[in-house]
């Protein structure tokens, strides 16, 4: 067997705020089974909710209020099997997002999404292994990119811009991926704050598999989050030498808060030869 | 298993699992007790019935919701009290933040059981009121 860490993504941005969704379900992929460890987020699509496994059982005695913690473990971990759905409720539903204050018209940037954390299990394959004898050390790669463009494009801010990709060389040695962080200054803030729903990101592995079915926000994979307990990717994954670290960056940015400067590090360890 | 622990993560991210060797099922699973407290109001002997399929194993519990503070104690219907005295509701909270307070060792509720809770208003006005017990439902396998 074989695990590669996944997130399967529920996105609220199009629902009606104040509105009811029952029976509303996130497909699993037909090539594996997924292990669900946490979920995450539900606070920024709805005030009441309900989930259920893969059998359809409610895994709440009723509807919970979203008020508490943003986090759920899962313990023991749930089992979807391979081309079933994680099924849930989503009870008085609220959108988070961010609005462009000084664009009349404008519709604002929508960051209502729920992260179902977890792991493919898949019956064949091999994950990549470090063809020499080695020692680890901690070691963190870190980037910093201009993300010059809004959420939505100038100047009605109606229609959502598209994601850039970027890459992170990985030049020495084999580089264990363990967890992220997200720090960004803002046009005219005086020093790099955690990024809390300022982007979003799609992160790939060494084999250009997407690591989320859709792009994540930041909080939720950002391991210096406040309002989370984000660890992302969980196992580790590993990116060999000469390989690079290749994600997809979406703004949640409103006009007045470009150009910023997102740093991301990847946190980690190096593979040094013995 | 072609894969390792990632030791930052908490230890339901790497998964935790069921043993085989077990002759049970837990499946996560939370009870969710809802009440809105009139001004300084006093209930006792309040009950979270635990459903007839299966004991429930409580691990933690969470402050859903409160519009305030209000003071609390739990048991089980063996007359166990797990507190001397009512607790604060503070205790649940890191700042104003809730975090799961962890329930440990676990307590288990057989099935048919319940969860009695004490609960008293401090707010001086209505308090409305959610806690999750979290826990795992666990399902006695046939021999």
């Amino acid at each position: 067997m074989l695990d590669r860490p996944y997130i399967y993504v529920y996105n609220g941005d199009a629902l009606a705020d104040n509105a009811t969704y029952l029976e509303v379900t996130v497909p699993t992929e037909g090539d594996s089974d997924f292990h669900l460890r946490r979920g995450a987020g539900i606070n920024t699509v709805c005030r009441q909710f309900m989930a259920r496994n893969a059998i359809r059982y409610q895994l709440f005695g009723r509807q919970i209020n979203v008020g508490g913690p943003g986090d759920y473990p899962l313990v023991p971990e749930l089992v979807y099997p391979a081309a079933s759905f994680i099924s849930m409720d989503l009870i008085n539903t609220l959108r988070s997002n961010n609005p462009y204050p000084g664009v009349p018209g404008s519709i604002p940037n929508y960051w209502s999404q729920i992260a179902f954390q977890g792991v493919r299990r898949y019956q064949g394959g091999a994950l990549p292994r470090t063809g020499y004898p080695y020692y680890e050390r901690p070691y963190t790669l870190t980037t910093a990119i201009v993300v010059a463009w809004a959420g939505r494009a100038p100047a009605a801010f109606q229609q959502l811009t598209v994601g850039q990709t970027f890459v992170v060389p990985v030049q020495d040695y084999d580089f264990e991926l363990h967890k992220m962080s997200f720090l960004i200054q803002v046009a005219q803030a005086p020093v790099p704050v955690p990024s809390v729903n300022k982007v979003k990101m799609t992160l790939y592995d060494v084999e250009g598999r997407q690591m989320m079915s859709a792009p994540v926000v930041d909080e939720l994979l950002n391991d210096i989050s406040v309002n989370y307990n984000s660890v992302y990717p969980v196992p580790p994954v590993l990116y060999p030498v000469g390989s690079q670290i290749k994600f997809d960056i979406w703004s949640l940015l409103i006009d007045t808060e470009i150009p910023a400067t997102l740093e991301i590090n990847f946190h980690g360890k190096w593979r040094l030869p013995k | 298993m072609a894969t390792f622990a990632n030791p930052f993560a908490p230890a339901a991210y790497n998964g935790v699992v069921q043993r085989q060797e077990e002759p049970y099922l837990d499946v996560d699973f939370t009870y969710v007790y809802d009440v809105v407290l009139a001004l300084n109001q006093l209930l006792v002997d309040q009950v979270v019935p635990i459903m007839n399929d299966s004991d429930f194993v409580w691990r933690a519990l969470i402050l859903s919701a409160s519009t305030g503070a209000f003071r609390i104690r739990f048991s089980d219907a063996q007359g166990y009290y797990f507190s001397n005295g009512y607790l604060l509701s503070g205790n649940f909270l890191v700042g104003l933040i809730p975090v799961p307070w962890v329930i440990n060792p676990e307590a288990q509720f057989p099935a048919g059981g319940r969860i009695g809770v004490d609960i008293q208003d401090l707010t001086g006005a209505q308090n409305t009121i959610q806690l999750l017990f979290r826990g795992v439902k666990r399902y006695r396998l046939p021999a």
